[in-house]
């Protein structure tokens, strides 16, 4: 009996690595696993970038990964070395992380010629390691046969928005981003956001989802009537039907530049580092600019398409009078913040 | 003996050495998920020194006794009607208590989300009857927890009960009947104390089950319920700080542990009672 059970052991842990391996040896398929984005903001990803990858690539099979950046981060260090995602997609608060923990690459900037057409402020963003992939803005969402419209940020504390309120917590970079706005329109910066906390309070009570996709069933089960909210994510639930307007407030929506990195280590660094390159191409960014994702296009030969004003910035002029933040002065705070909306927010 | 030696190290292997890891973990310096290299009281000490999480277990501990008895009090009842019935009504009850095991709790708990919201089932029905005259608040409160909870945990309580129901002798029941005991003393002397080894199991399977949720007060409660299962997800995945993610899931394990030793020494308590019933 105990052979027996010796034998089916060592069995086992011979056959687990051959199951799990992903081989790129000649005549053998190998897998490209990319972190993207979850529901309708993955269709352009899959149609235009790692479907036609593939075609390229015979053999090769790339598997989008929708994932929130927080459990992409747990799970990456849970892995320690040997990360079960080859490129990852961050926005820029995630990324400066990942960059200062050292587990992404910094992609040899020769294999990305794409990147001559790429908008510098764009790269500089990313801090020159893997690439600036889009640019999307933080806005507020409403409904408008419940809510009046608002105009500017400070609108968020009309009494006509009492209890209709959606937030997320500082976990994500939506929620994050708004406490970083709450602190600067009361007298903080990204290095104080203490103002922002009696503000959060007097915009109370609040429904807080877990993440910036789960605004989306807020909205639809009528919880909520207002919320900050990605373009993007606007976009496609009005797309979808739902009574959803966006709304660019007064001074500015806050930009946040996704950066796509290689992870370190990733057994296909090669073939990532090309699927990086294609990712800032010409063609692949006028599909994402495109209605109905309106993902901000970071390359400079992308023109921003009419007819997207009401999501967008219409010209670069009108992009470089949006809200930046500081954001590496920023996630310093993050651990802290998140914590303390837990704690002041709990329920 | 040495033929359940495997079976023994397999269970070892499995369940112990993954809890060991969690409770070493909570002795680990780990800084945003990297190991420092050092030993450090840190997960531990920011655990058991704070009132915050104290609040936090405390909490959890009374939802778990509440979404217990909410389940004993619903689940007697069904399984007495199931003893009590004949024929295809058994299998019909036996159904109803079964079938919500066939989905995932996932599942049954957006069910929930549909029904409890705003403007959901409930909230609608309610006005339309003129019951209500603005729809009360279940999602993300308190309520709206304690209801996904009891429905989705209540086949563990019915289940033991009715097994033990099925148990008891009719004749038991015939002859205190015959000796003059009325329908409720024939109850609460004969059957509730037959009973009680199921009702035993039924609570202590419920409440570490509901002591231990994550999904429902996740889901139900909002992304700032305060509970101890989504403090810990929330200290492991979103803060990164496994150490006093560990610590707070040891918390968890010795709570249960403590929980589930506190109700076998009520249950051995009552245990006399159901020996003069028998007598």
């Amino acid at each position: 009996m105990i052979k027996r059970f010796a034998a089916a052991l060592v069995l086992f842990c011979f056959l687990l690595p051959l199951v799990s391996c992903r081989s790129n040896k000649a005549g053998q398929s190998v897998e490209l696993v990319v972190v993207s984005y979850p529901g309708d903001a993955q269709i352009p990803y899959r149609k235009f970038l790692s479907d036609p990858f593939e075609k390229n690539h015979p053999g090769l099979s790339v598997r989008l990964v929708p994932s929130e950046s927080e459990d992409v981060v747990a799970q990456i260090k849970a892995a320690r070395g040997t990360s079960p995602y080859d490129v990852v997609t961050l926005g820029v608060p995630r990324q400066i992380s990942a960059v200062d923990e050292g587990w992404v690459e910094q992609t040899p900037r020769a294999a990305l010629p794409n990147l001559a057409e790429v908008n510098p402020q764009f790269i500089k963003a990313c801090r020159d390691t893997g690439i600036p992939e889009t640019y999307s803005l933080i806005g507020l969402a409403y409904n408008p046969d419940k809510v009046p419209a608002p105009r500017t940020w400070a609108d968020l504390w009309n009494p006509a928005y009492k209890g209709k309120l959606g937030m997320t917590t500082p976990a994500s970079n939506l929620g994050f981003a708004v406490v970083v706005m709450t602190a600067k329109l009361n007298g903080g910066s990204e290095d104080n956001l203490a103002p922002a906390w009696p503000k959060l309070h007097a915009l109370g009570p609040f429904v807080v989802a877990p993440s910036p996709e789960s605004l989306a069933q807020l909205f639809e089960r009528g919880e909520v009537a207002i919320a900050p909210m990605w373009n993007n994510d606007a976009a496609i639930l009005a797309l979808h039907g739902l009574k959803l307007k966006f709304v660019q407030p007064e001074p500015g929506a806050i930009v946040v530049v996704s950066c796509m990195d290689v992870v370190k280590n990733s057994g296909q660094t090669a073939l990532a580092r090309e699927f990086l390159n294609d990712e800032i191409s010409r063609a692949f960014q006028s599909h994402l600019a495109d209605a109905p994702w309106y993902f901000g296009p970071t390359n400079k030969n992308v023109s921003i398409p009419a007819g997207s004003s009401a999501y967008m910035p219409a010209t670069i002029e009108d992009l470089d009078r949006a809200t930046y933040f500081d954001w590496a002065t920023a996630v310093k705070h993050r651990a802290e913040v998140t914590e303390q909306f837990d704690r002041e927010f709990s329920r | 003996m040495l033929g359940a030696l495997p079976a023994v190290l397999f269970t070892a292997g499995m369940l112990g050495l993954p809890l060991v890891l969690l409770f070493v973990l909570g002795f680990l310096e780990i800084d945003r998920g990297v190991f420092t290299g050092h030993i450090s009281m840190h997960g531990y000490a920011s655990v058991f020194t704070d009132p915050f999480y104290a609040q936090v277990f405390l909490r959890t501990l009374l939802i778990a006794i509440g979404v217990t008895l909410l389940c004993l009090m619903i689940g007697y009842p069904i399984a007495y009607v199931f003893y009590r019935a004949r024929g295809r009504w058994k299998g019909a009850i036996l159904l109803c208590v079964l079938a919500p095991l066939l989905t995932s709790t996932l599942v049954r708990t957006f069910g929930w989300l549909v029904i409890l919201g705003r403007e959901g089932f409930l909230n609608q029905s309610l006005l339309a009857l003129g019951l209500l005259k603005s729809p009360v608040e279940f999602l993300f409160t308190l309520k709206g927890v304690l209801i996904g909870m009891t429905q989705v945990l209540l086949p563990y309580m019915v289940l033991p009960v009715m097994a033990s129901l099925e148990t008891i002798s009719p004749v038991l029941e015939e002859a205190a009947i015959n000796l003059g005991a009325s329908k409720w003393q024939t109850f609460w002397q004969v059957i509730i104390p037959q009973t009680l080894p199921g009702i035993a199991g039924g609570v202590t399977l419920v409440f570490i089950l509901a002591f231990s949720e994550f999904p429902v007060p996740a889901l139900l409660g909002g992304a700032t319920f305060k509970s101890l299962p989504v403090y810990i997800y929330q200290t492991m995945a979103t803060l990164l700080d496994w150490s006093r993610g560990a610590a707070l899931a040891s918390m968890l394990l010795i709570g249960s542990g403590l929980a589930v030793y506190l109700l076998q020494l009520l249950f051995k308590g009552l245990s006399p009672w159901t020996r003069t019933a028998q007598k």
